[in-house]
């Protein structure tokens, strides 16, 4: 303190007592320059025309007294010290100078070198804590006031204390002008019970938060959608209220609402097309089931005409691959309806083996040879019914497209990849060019071939069952050689 | 073999068709053929008030589900209202062409209902039913 200069000015008409304050700053400062003013018009000229560390200040001048002289002071030193001086000890009085923004208050009678020593060093540091805290108060406060949200104080009955700048455009009027009383009727009346509930919740706990999302009306009438938190702050000393954030979502609710609504139309139109389905095929059900008794009764062997007997057994034929198709559709409805199944451990030979046999006993098979290992992974995680799909339609498809060149051969086997389980099921039929192909192999009404009987449908089938838990399916293939399709298993009942 | 058997079905092919499949399996020694649950329910109604003793009535219904004017659903609830109580012999097995798997769950809440067959009807299913619990009794004696 000592090292740096200091500027003083002393305001005193008494002679004597400017000489010795002048005297005792000397002797504890000596390096201060000092300005003397007689009255209050000098004084104020010296702080027009400079820049003070401190002023001290006798209250009774000639043209000036008391509260006045303060405030003038005061006013024109703005971020300078004021330390006041009095012939007469008055504590109300000193008290009152204190709150007029006056540092310190001494009785001339009783001055020391000492205490005045202490009284300006304790002035000017106080000062300059004060002007600290008026500049951080400033930063805080620019920080509010331009902050794109709202952001108002409410006190614990509701009042509204303060609020930012732009927390008032946002909401399109001033609410300190209605004596920052809340404005229920401003709020949409679908949404007033909600905020007051969660205003009194937040209330009830000091240190809550809470979110919540309401209307509030504009001038224009028109009800915004604002985003907004309550946080109870009323036991923070420095806070001492309920501070409300909020900004306007309206856009964002309005995206989201239409979402919703695109959503909802969606899953109506699903659910139409699925209940469609349904319809279409249970209304071709019936009229194909009353084709498939007829057929079964009809005894094509019976008849004479030879023509006829085949053009019935024809019809049996039709009958059933239209039964086959419409049963396909039907499963990949009821895939797609069946979101939740439950997996079952599968011993793969078992289920090959009971498959095998039914299909021996159903249908006279042609010449075949089927190679099965299912050594390396004896068992899948599955579904009983969906595996017997996928055996069934991958090997009718293998029998479909058999080469006329060479006898038939099918081998299955399985093993073990990282997390999978792998079903590999080859051919060595007419195969396809796969390039050309791809994925598309699995989808819906896919046809490769020319030879009768392909569907289409078998393909789209097991990859829905395959996939509706979890699975995949690949395939690889080359024209003449055969077919590779690798089914993927989950290794676990659980994931 | 059953005595009486109601077929309450509104395709008149079908119900033709189940007549002579019915017929060549030896499962019931008389059909009544009924176009849809309203009518099955008149018939009902106008033969246990014409005949106090129930002599003719049926042993078992076959019943399809999707039929106009009354459905086999409403056909069930009304039963249920109105006969169940008082004739516990009758009972109804569903024969339907439905491809909703739904329907096979919600026909099991129906304590009435012994069965649910899929169309078509064949010799086959009939031969099995004949095996079933509920039904062999029926058949003991044509063994005999």
């Amino acid at each position: 303190m000592e090292e740096e200069e200091l500027k003083i000015l002393v305001v005193e008409d008494n002679e004597g007592d400017a000489l010795l304050i002048q005297e005792y700053i000397k002797d504890e400062f000596p390096n201060t320059k000092l300005s003397h003013a007689w009255n209050l018009a000098e004084a104020e000229q010296h702080l027009r025309d400079n820049l003070y560390d401190l002023v001290f200040l006798d209250v009774s001048l000639p043209d000036s007294s008391g509260k006045d002289s303060i405030i003038r002071v005061v006013d024109l030193a703005s971020a300078t010290p004021v330390i006041v001086l009095t012939g007469y000890s008055d504590l109300s009085f000193a008290v009152e100078s204190m709150q007029l923004g006056v540092q310190d208050y001494l009785n001339k009678e009783n001055i020391t070198a000492t205490s005045l020593q202490k009284s300006i060093t304790y002035s000017i540091e106080k000062n300059r804590i004060r002007l600290q805290l008026i500049d951080s108060d400033k930063r805080f406060r620019s920080i509010i006031e331009n902050s794109i949200d709202g952001f108002a104080l409410i006190s614990a009955e509701g009042k509204i204390q303060e609020l930012s700048p732009y927390g008032n455009s946002i909401i399109g009027y001033d609410p300190l002008e209605n004596a920052g009383l809340f404005q229920m009727d401003f709020l949409h009346p679908e949404d007033r019970k909600m905020v007051l509930s969660t205003f009194f919740e937040v209330l009830s706990k000091p240190g809550s938060i809470k979110l919540l999302e309401f209307r509030y009306k504009r001038p224009d009438g028109g009800y915004r959608w604002m985003e907004s938190t309550f946080y109870n702050l009323l036991e923070n000393t420095a806070v001492k209220a309920i501070v409300l954030n909020y900004r306007d979502v309206t856009l964002r609710k309005k995206e989201e609402e239409e979402r919703q609504l695109l959503i909802e139309q969606l899953t109506q139109t699903n659910d139409y097309l699925k209940q469609f389905g349904f319809i279409i095929s249970h209304n071709l059900r019936a009229p194909l089931t009353n084709l498939l008794a007829i057929s079964d009764l009809l005894t094509p062997d019976q008849i004479p005409n030879e023509q006829t007997a085949t053009l019935l057994k024809a019809i049996k034929i039709s009958t059933n691959q239209l039964n086959d198709t419409l049963n396909d559709i039907i499963k990949v409805l009821i895939v797609r309806e069946q979101k939740q199944r439950s997996l079952e451990e599968i011993s793969l030979n078992q289920a090959w083996t009971s498959f095998y046999q039914a299909q021996k006993q159903q249908h006279a098979l042609a010449d075949c040879e089927i190679i099965t290992h299912f050594d390396q992974a004896t068992h899948i995680y599955f579904d009983r019914e969906y595996l017997e799909s996928i055996f069934s339609n991958l090997f009718s498809n293998a029998i479909k497209f058999a080469s006329p060149q060479r006898s038939l051969k099918i081998h299955i086997r399985s093993y073990i990849t990282g997390p999978d389980t792998v079903v590999e099921f080859s051919d060595n039929g007419i195969g396809f060019n796969y390039q050309m192909v791809k994925e598309r192999i699995f989808g819906l009404h896919q046809r490769f071939h020319d030879v009768l009987g392909g569907k289409g449908f078998g393909l789209y089938l097991i990859h829905s069952l395959i996939t509706s838990l979890g699975g995949s399916i690949r395939c690889e293939s080359e024209v003449e050689k055969g077919t590779h399709f690798y089914i993927h298993f989950k290794n676990s009942k659980h994931d | 073999m059953i005595k009486k058997l109601l077929l309450v079905e509104d395709d008149p092919i079908t119900q033709m068709l189940e007549r002579i499949i019915l017929s060549n399996a030896g499962f019931c020694s008389e059909t009544v053929s009924l176009d849809n649950g309203l009518v099955a329910i008149d018939w009902l109604e106008k033969s246990i008030n014409q005949e106090k003793q129930q002599i003719d009535l049926p042993e078992l219904i076959f019943l399809d589900l999707n039929m106009p004017l009354m459905d086999g659903w409403g056909f069930l609830k009304l039963f249920k209202e109105k006969y169940l109580q008082d004739f516990p012999l009758i009972k109804v097995i569903i024969l339907s062409s439905t491809v909703n798997p739904l329907d096979w769950e919600k026909s099991k809440e129906h304590e009435v209902v012994i069965g649910f067959e899929k169309k078509p009807l064949s010799v086959e299913a009939l031969e099995r039913l004949k095996q079933t619990e509920k039904l062999k009794h029926f058949f003991v004696e044509s063994y005999k």
